[in-house]
């Protein structure tokens, strides 16, 4: 089962790891307009566009939580 | 090290590990690394525990002498299930300073002699295996269209 699946996991986890750090960024407290997280892992970098091809990270999303400054 | 390249070749052994990719940065290691540290002379091992479950690996193009890989990672159940696939000749350069269960064939009481185990790999396999993460895996809904995994274990034994 995972070998069938191997070929499209990269395709699907950086598009929802993109998708989780873009979506985290622009989160900003109401009171200071500043951004809630700040995201410390690397982000993905290259775009994937087809079944097959290997991401330039993982997909894994390291952040610390920001107070209102 | 790209900027002073030193030679172990001729020199006392030396081992490099690679990440393959980290949790920790989210960062991919270039495999290449594995190579070019081969070339220097170091005995090599790429830490795949991270990144088997999500990329294809190939050991032709990335020859490390042992790559670990952590079966939960990419199953989620069993922990504790694993394998470090490792080359023969990269083993038979390994000393280990004691035995245990498993790893000898033959011991001598009284006295201090033993056998090491005939197969190399076993030389390494301390204690009795536990079989309940065999069960589970082999148990597991996951695993069970995917039949090769335990095939691939008992291979990797028989090899």
């Amino acid at each position: 089962m995972l070998s069938e699946h191997i070929a499209y996991l990269p395709l699907r986890l950086s598009a929802l790891t993109r998708y989780l750090v873009e979506s985290l960024g622009e989160i900003r407290h109401d009171a200071s307009s500043t951004p809630v997280a700040l995201i410390l892992s690397r982000r993905p970098g290259r775009r994937l566009s087809a079944v097959g091809e290997q991401s330039d990270t993982g997909s894994t999303v390291s952040l610390v939580f920001l107070e209102v400054s | 090290m790209a900027n002073s390249p030193r030679s172990r070749i001729g020199g006392p052994p030396g081992l490099f590990a690679l990440t393959g990719l980290s949790n920790v940065t989210n960062s991919k290691n270039p495999l290449s690394l594995i190579t070019y540290a081969s070339d220097l002379g170091y005995s090599t091992l790429l830490d795949a525990a991270a990144l088997a479950p999500s990329s294809k690996i190939s050991l032709s193009d990335t020859p490390a002498d042992a790559m670990a890989i952590s079966f939960y990672k990419m199953f989620g159940f069993p922990t504790g299930v694993g394998c470090l696939v490792a080359k023969k000749s990269f083993l038979r350069q390994l000393k280990r300073p004691w035995f245990a269960g498993g790893t000898v064939d033959v011991v001598q009481v009284p006295g201090s002699g033993y056998t090491a185990a005939q197969q190399v790999h076993e030389q390494f396999e301390v204690l009795s295996p536990s079989h309940l993460p065999e069960f589970c895996l082999s148990n597991y809904p996951a695993c069970r269209t995917e039949p090769s995994i335990l095939q691939v274990l008992l291979r990797l034994q028989e090899d």
